[in-house]
């Protein structure tokens, strides 16, 4: 309808910052994560692709100070974390991201998407990060549900802005008090 | 019972009949939210239609319907909107759909005047139909609130059939539902033509 009013004009209008949780879950009994070294961009011809460096580096640091301040220590996947933390950026598809998990965890573990959340919310341009359980003994499979997802959308698209990337990243962890360990 | 109701149903009837006059009006509604509405949109809406039929039961007493549409609609500045378990940060765009769908009866005081001062109450529904967009995702939420809508205005007779009406409404949508769990109300200011048959 020509009168109905208008919504977003520019681009940048469209940046969103998008966190979902499990309600059920205590975040306040753990303290401590892993996150692979690299963050992966895309999967070509079944290798993964990774995010420069130059970004990469600011990126897993701005999450690292997030979870920091939440009061998590970040250990090694050997030593038995609470919570496996996996960013991502989405260039191009969609539906990589799993993938980009169980290669990372040698393809015998991975987690699955929550009841109350749909892969259609990724976009191209989207900076996911999912935090997972990471024992598995007392679920009915290896796989363990997404218990947080964050996702800064229309953020890795074209030109890497950092500064609007690690914002985004800041306010994912600002707007899930939640996380906090006891 | 039901004699004396369908008795008084068809007295009520001839007597619309015999006055065979009716009201009927087409106004541009500016709308003003108030209270809960008011928190979720602040902007003065100039997005507005309202429908308003009166049948003449005698020279002062007009009885019938109103069906109306307001929506309202603002910008926000980028912020956190939280629902259920999930949050939203970005750049809101919050569309607020008001459909009144009301019964209602309006007592005219001077008929036979130019000048035709009037009031009325009226009790029905409003369907609320919330959007809040952020980005590519939309929160929608609904709600059927029973509603009463007062209302006063004039109408001034401009000729013989056709008149001008200027009214204001204060349409009160009470809790409804779980979606949407606080009230939905907002003043209208209607401006229009009246065609008084």
């Amino acid at each position: 309808m020509g009168c109905y009013p208008k919504g977003p004009e520019y681009v940048e209008d469209l940046d969103v910052v998008y966190t979902t949780h499990d309600p059920g879950y205590d975040f306040g009994s753990k303290g401590s994560y892993a996150r692979p070294d690299q963050i992966v961009v895309d999967i070509k011809d079944g290798a993964p692709v990774y995010m420069k460096d130059a970004f990469a580096v600011p990126i897993l640091a701005a999450i690292d100070a997030n979870m920091a301040e939440l009061g998590y220590d970040l250990v090694d996947i050997e030593d038995d974390p609470d919570l496996i933390l996996t960013p991502a950026g989405i260039t191009s598809t969609t539906y990589f991201y799993s993938y980009w998990y169980d290669w990372w965890y040698g393809g015998y573990w991975g987690w699955y998407y929550p009841p109350y959340y749909t892969i259609s919310s990724y976009t191209t341009g989207s900076m996911i990060m999912v935090i997972a359980q990471a024992d598995t003994s007392d679920l009915p499979s290896d796989q363990a549900p997404a218990v947080w997802i964050g996702v800064g959308n229309g953020l890795v698209s074209g030109a890497y802005d950092l500064s609007r990337i690690t914002k985004a990243i800041d306010q994912a962890f600002a707007q899930s008090p939640y996380l906090k360990t006891n | 019972m039901k004699k004396i109701f369908i008795i008084s149903a068809i007295c009520l009837f001839a007597v619309g009949a015999l006055s065979a006059q009716s009201k009927t009006s087409l106004t541009y509604s500016f709308g003003f939210t108030t209270g809960d509405l008011h928190d979720y949109i602040g902007k003065v809406s100039f997005r507005g239609i309202t429908f308003d039929y009166r049948k003449m039961v005698n020279p002062n007493i007009g009885v019938g319907f109103t069906l109306g549409w307001n929506v309202f609609y603002e910008a926000k500045a980028y912020g956190t909107y939280t629902f259920e378990n999930t949050s939203l940060t970005g750049k809101h765009y919050r569309y607020s759909n008001h459909f009144p769908m009301i019964a209602a009866a309006t007592y005219y005081l001077k008929p036979e005047d130019d000048i035709n001062p009037f009031f009325g109450m009226g009790v029905g529904t409003i369907y609320t139909l919330r959007n809040t967009d952020v980005n590519l995702y939309t929160f929608e939420q609904d709600a059927w609130n029973f509603a009463l809508v007062p209302e006063a205005g004039i109408i001034y007779r401009a000729g013989d059939a056709a008149s001008i009406t200027v009214s204001a409404k204060y349409n009160q949508g009470f809790k409804a539902g779980n979606e949407l769990s606080t009230s939905q109300s907002f003043v209208s200011l209607n401006v229009g033509f009246a065609f008084i048959k």
